[in-house]
């Protein structure tokens, strides 16, 4: 009897100690490490879901239209191909009490310009004229229609005087923004503590406080919703699905993401892929729907013949997966010369949702007329074939860009870092697309590339899976959205 | 005077492995691929991976870049890590060591108590239940791996009787499943070896000598037994130190345990090749002492053991 009552003592003392999330903080089981805390040095989701609750941005994309909306900047104007003007918020103050005005996004943008992390996009921005306290203007070397997007995504305003103080690994180790949380203490590997900024220039979150703990391990992962040590755990594979679906408390929230899983094909000079009618023949033999069912649930959305969905500005609404027909493929290999089969090598990652994804592919691709030989890569190795182009013949990847179509699709552009792919028309459809400020003109511009890359396909489309997340019932009010970053605005804690 | 010599020719050895060791890391870690690669998205131009290479220090010719890293080295300098950009390497491998630390010590000396006295039990009841029993116990912890064991524990101790936290490191019940999956193959390990050794040294002539000049069993025990058949148990706590603390990756994954081996892994998937050298060479350098201790507590313990 004293041995049973010591035993259940204990057992209550266990359950007291676990720490279970509770309370007013918001805990957030993330699959991978936070690497950085500074919005100069990373373009990467894993990062940015925990930055931008601290540093805000000029403007935000709407989750819903896509549109690009307001946020620390009021408004944009175009006042010439190369040049905008931006209206600032006024009466915004960062955590530290320097002012959020123009000399603040002079300096946040001419910081930025010149990272190698951001050059790629912002590296056009030639300087920024300040015209008075809460109006400059954005000055490119080229006409660059999608600078609105571009400072919706990485137009992060840092505050000057701090950020030059303590230099760059400094602002990472502690940064200062405008936004509704405020980093407090860092854990290496284990947690990252932001609390509430009471003085929200948009009023105060009902959170008091959001722990981000990195759990790489799925199960564990999963493991810590069900058992209430966290409120939200992000990347949910598709087979854990129903684990969650089934369980109390807990439910699955779900957002169709800015990516697609495709196959990329090979088109370059000597591959057996290079006749159009091959890379037909592949888009055929692929039963899309099936796959989709069975690797993620039925969980995502089938690619349109072209990877942007419908939320990008310039998707072509006129496109339709090609059908699975078999026996068409078969046709149109025999058309190319391939009656009797050919030879292809299909490549891709070790452990990364795409290996069941390949073989299930390679095994249809088989029934056609392909003889397929599966190399497995490790990821590092993955990237580094695919910019040397090495990935020859096929490889399953994934793409995830900014709303617009003129990212996913200008990839593809002849000699582009990793194109495997030639077509004049497409080329020049992209090209001018590039630098066309007129809207309707762009729009016209990318559904033609589209349609020229439905016809004779770089790629073979797949679907965009549904980013899943596991979330407790206690969180009131917040949905994903499609760029993976949290915005709690609204949200309360039971 | 001669374990002194033995000693010093052992710590020359020790630099020359870690030279070696350090010399292989950093030539494979970079015949495997390219950090900036992974840092900048695909499409990124040359002028902006020339630009990244440069900011990491990444543009000097290998030569260079190996003088940079051995020199660094001696400085105790292991350079600034890639992927948690302006921390320096040594500084994160630091940071990461006390949780391991505290699981490997843990998991040590709960493989050698338990491992110990399972073996004692299984050895003094030779032939028995109980050495039946261990026996299969011990069948079992060797051939159970290691990240099924956590994860059935995860899914009946934490989530169907609440009893314990999935994962992380906070209080103690935090350390409680890991060191269980830790340790489990080694108590087992330990638990063989120390029957098997003492089973032996049971048999041997000097044991006969003792218990006939009417010694009592339990100073038979005590003196002639089990010092001999310690030996080979101490030396597979000293292996198993060593191997824990760069082994321990599976168990730190599945408890989310934010020790030295996940930071190993996550710099190899990124390339990240000042952390990847600093995990390497100082697991190497714990390895090696190690084995030094292990060695010189064999003098200390087994006289007829001297080295010279």
């Amino acid at each position: 009897m004293k041995f049973l009552r010591a035993a259940i003592t204990l057992a209550v003392a266990l359950v007291l100690a676990n720490g279970f999330a509770a309370g007013n903080t918001l805990v957030i089981g993330i699959y991978q490490d936070v690497a950085t805390l500074s919005p100069v040095r990373t373009t990467s989701a894993a990062n940015l879901r925990t930055i931008v609750q601290i540093v805000e941005r000029l403007f935000r994309i709407d989750p819903a239209s896509g549109d690009i909306v307001p946020y620390l900047a009021t408004g944009w104007e175009r006042v010439d191909d190369n040049t905008i003007t931006i209206t600032l918020r006024p009466g915004i103050t960062f955590t530290n009490g320097e002012p959020m005005n123009a000399e603040a996004v002079k300096f946040s943008l001419e910081t930025l310009a010149v990272e190698p992390t951001h050059m790629n996009h912002l590296g056009a921005v030639e300087r920024v004229d300040i015209i008075d306290d809460l109006t400059v203007n954005v000055v490119t070397s080229i006409p660059i229609p999608v600078l609105p997007l571009t400072l919706a995504q990485f137009g992060h305003v840092i505050p000057p005087a701090y950020y030059q103080e303590v230099g760059p690994d400094g602002f990472a180790a502690k940064p200062i923004g405008t936004g509704p949380f405020m980093f407090e203490s860092q854990v290496p590997g284990q947690s990252i503590t932001l609390v509430r900024n009471d003085n929200y220039w948009d009023g105060a979150s009902a959170i008091e406080s959001i722990v981000y703990r990195p759990i790489p391990e799925d199960s564990a992962r999963i493991s810590a919703l069900l058992a209430g040590e966290i409120d939200i755990a992000t990347n949910v594979p598709g087979s854990q699905y129903n684990r969650i679906d089934n369980a109390n408390g807990v439910h699955i929230a779900s957002v169709v993401g800015y990516s697609a899983k495709l196959g990329l094909l090979d088109a370059l000079p000597g591959s057996p892929l290079e006749d159009p009618r091959v890379r037909q023949a592949v888009n055929y033999a692929v039963n899309k729907e099936l796959l989709l069912e069975v690797l993620n649930g039925g969980h995502g959305t089938l690619s349109t013949c072209q990877t942007a969905t419908p939320q990008f500005f310039g998707h072509n609404p006129n496109l339709q997966p090609y059908p699975y027909d078999p026996d068409k493929a078969r046709a149109l290999l025999a058309e190319a010369g391939y009656a009797n089969g050919v030879d292809v090598v299909f490549k891709y990652r070790v452990s990364s949702g795409d290996d069941e994804l390949s073989e299930a592919i390679s095994a249809m691709l088989e029934e056609v007329g392909f003889r397929v030989e599966q190399v497995l890569l490790e990821g590092g190795e993955f990237l580094r074939q695919l910019t040397a182009l090495e990935l020859r013949h096929l490889a399953v990847a994934g793409i995830s860009t900014a709303p617009d179509a003129i990212y996913p699709l200008k990839v593809w552009v002849t000699g582009a870092s990793y194109s495997y792919y030639s077509n004049a028309d497409f080329d020049a459809a992209i090209l001018e697309a590039e630098q066309t400020i007129d809207e309707n003109r762009r729009r016209e511009l990318l559904h033609t590339a589209a349609q020229i890359a439905c016809d004779d396909p770089p790629l073979l489309y797949l679907f965009t899976l549904e980013e899943l997340y596991g979330v407790s019932d206690r969180v009131i009010g917040w949905n994903p959205t499609p760029d993976n970053w949290f915005n709690f605005t609204g949200v309360t804690l039971q | 005077m001669r374990l002194g010599q033995f000693i010093a020719k052992r710590v020359a050895n020790t630099i020359l492995v870690v030279f070696c060791v350090a010399t292989v890391t950093f030539m494979i870690a970079r015949i495997s691929g390219d950090p900036v690669a992974q840092l900048l998205p695909p499409e990124a131009t040359q002028e902006a991976r020339d630009a990244l290479r440069t900011q990491l220090g990444l543009d000097g010719s290998l030569g260079t870049q190996y003088w940079n890293f051995l020199s660094g080295m001696v400085r105790g300098d292991f350079g600034m890590s890639v992927r948690y950009e302006g921390q320096p390497a040594l500084t994160l491998y630091m940071q990461r060591l006390p949780a391991t630390a505290e699981l490997v010590v843990i998991a040590v000396l709960l493989s050698t108590v338990v491992g110990i006295t399972l073996g004692l039990l299984a050895a003094a009841k030779h032939g028995g239940f109980i050495d039946a029993a261990v026996m299969w116990l011990a069948a079992i912890g060797q051939a159970v791996p290691a990240f099924y064991l956590g994860l059935m524990l995860v899914l009946l101790v934490s989530l169907q009787w609440g009893l314990l936290p999935t994962g992380g490191r906070g209080q103690w019940t935090h350390l409680i499943l890991p060191s269980i999956v830790l340790s489990g193959s080694y108590i087992a390990l330990t638990a063989r070896l120390m029957r098997t050794a003492l089973l032996d040294v049971k048999a041997f002539d000097f044991v006969r000598t003792a218990k006939a000049k009417g010694l009592s069993g339990w100073v038979v025990w005590r003196k002639h037994i089990l010092r001999p058949a310690a030996l080979p148990v101490i030396t597979l706590i000293g292996l198993q130190v060593g191997g824990l603390f760069s082994g321990a990756v599976v168990t730190e994954s599945v408890f989310t345990w934010p020790g030295v081996g996940r930071l190993a892994i996550d710099a190899i998937y990124a390339r990240d090749f000042p952390v990847i050298q600093v995990v390497v060479v100082m697991s190497s350098v714990i390895f090696v002492v190690a084995n030094l201790v292990v060695d010189i507590l064999y003098t200390v313990i087994d006289p007829r053991i001297s080295y010279g």
